[in-house]
């Protein structure tokens, strides 16, 4: 149970190998740092802070896979990334909320999930239907003689 | 004049001050903001890359490091162009603030 959380954050650094080859190449390491860095300040207001801390990160981290995968038009690894990023960290998450003692934290554990996966399905239903319209236009274009 | 977005102000005004890495932006941002605004690194990454793209932020030899983790960091430097980009800006919302104080000053004169 104790691991959980460090285990998290190199889970968090593994998938920073999902940005685009020269992204990460300019930024890959200064992240993994600030992240190490903002967790161990984040670790000296107990273990909910530091659970916070890596909720925002992965908020931010699939947030930005997205635009970056988008932006290079890779729709497909966008649509990878949040199921993988969702469902690792959801997973670890419903863990630790599982193991918490009763109280006010355990509770805003489970809000914090349950919020995180309705987030987290609307995303995917919506990108699933941009994932439909792209691939049926460009099926529609490349039928067109 | 275009309006520059949050996170674009907030890291050329922490770079204002001088030569920083990404975590010390973080810390700077965090500061100015009285912790309200915490930016994650895949958006501060992802601002800097567009502001180098731009020619508004410029990578600069990173300085002795202190720590282990500061070895591998690269440092960012204010170009003269994002100066000006920033001081358009600050410009751009001092002339807002002052048309929401007048604005206000009528409205509170009505009452």
């Amino acid at each position: 149970m104790a691991n959980l959380l460090p285990l998290s954050l190199r889970l968090y650094c593994g998938l920073l190998r999902l940005y685009p080859a020269a992204f990460r190449r300019l930024f890959m390491d200064d992240m993994a740092a600030d992240v190490a860095d903002g967790y161990d300040a984040a670790r000296t207001c107990g273990r909910l802070g530091a659970v916070r801390f890596l909720f925002r990160a992965y908020g931010d981290l699939v947030a930005t896979l997205c635009q970056q995968a988008l932006a290079a038009d890779r729709a497909a690894i966008a649509a990878s990334t949040i199921a993988a990023a969702g469902a690792l960290w959801g997973g670890t998450v419903l863990m630790l909320a599982m193991e918490w003692p009763d109280g006010p934290a355990r509770s805003i554990l489970y809000l914090q999930l349950a919020l995180f996966f309705g987030v987290l399905g609307v995303a995917a239903c919506v990108g699933v239907g941009w994932v439909n319209r792209h691939a049926i236009t460009r099926l529609n274009l490349e039928q067109t003689p | 004049m275009t309006a520059l977005t949050p996170a674009v102000f907030h890291v050329l005004l922490a770079l204002v001050a001088g030569d920083r890495h990404g975590y010390g932006i973080m810390q700077d941002i965090a500061q100015h903001t009285g912790g309200e605004l915490k930016m994650g690194a895949g958006t501060l990454y992802g601002t800097i890359q567009r502001l180098m793209d731009q020619g508004l932020v410029r990578e600069v030899e990173s300085p002795r490091p202190q720590t282990a983790r500061d070895e591998r960091r690269r440092h960012y430097r204010l170009t003269p162009a994002g100066r000006q980009a920033l001081h358009g800006e600050v410009q751009r919302l001092e002339h807002l603030l002052n048309v929401a104080r007048g604005v206000r000053r009528v409205s509170g004169a009505k009452a």
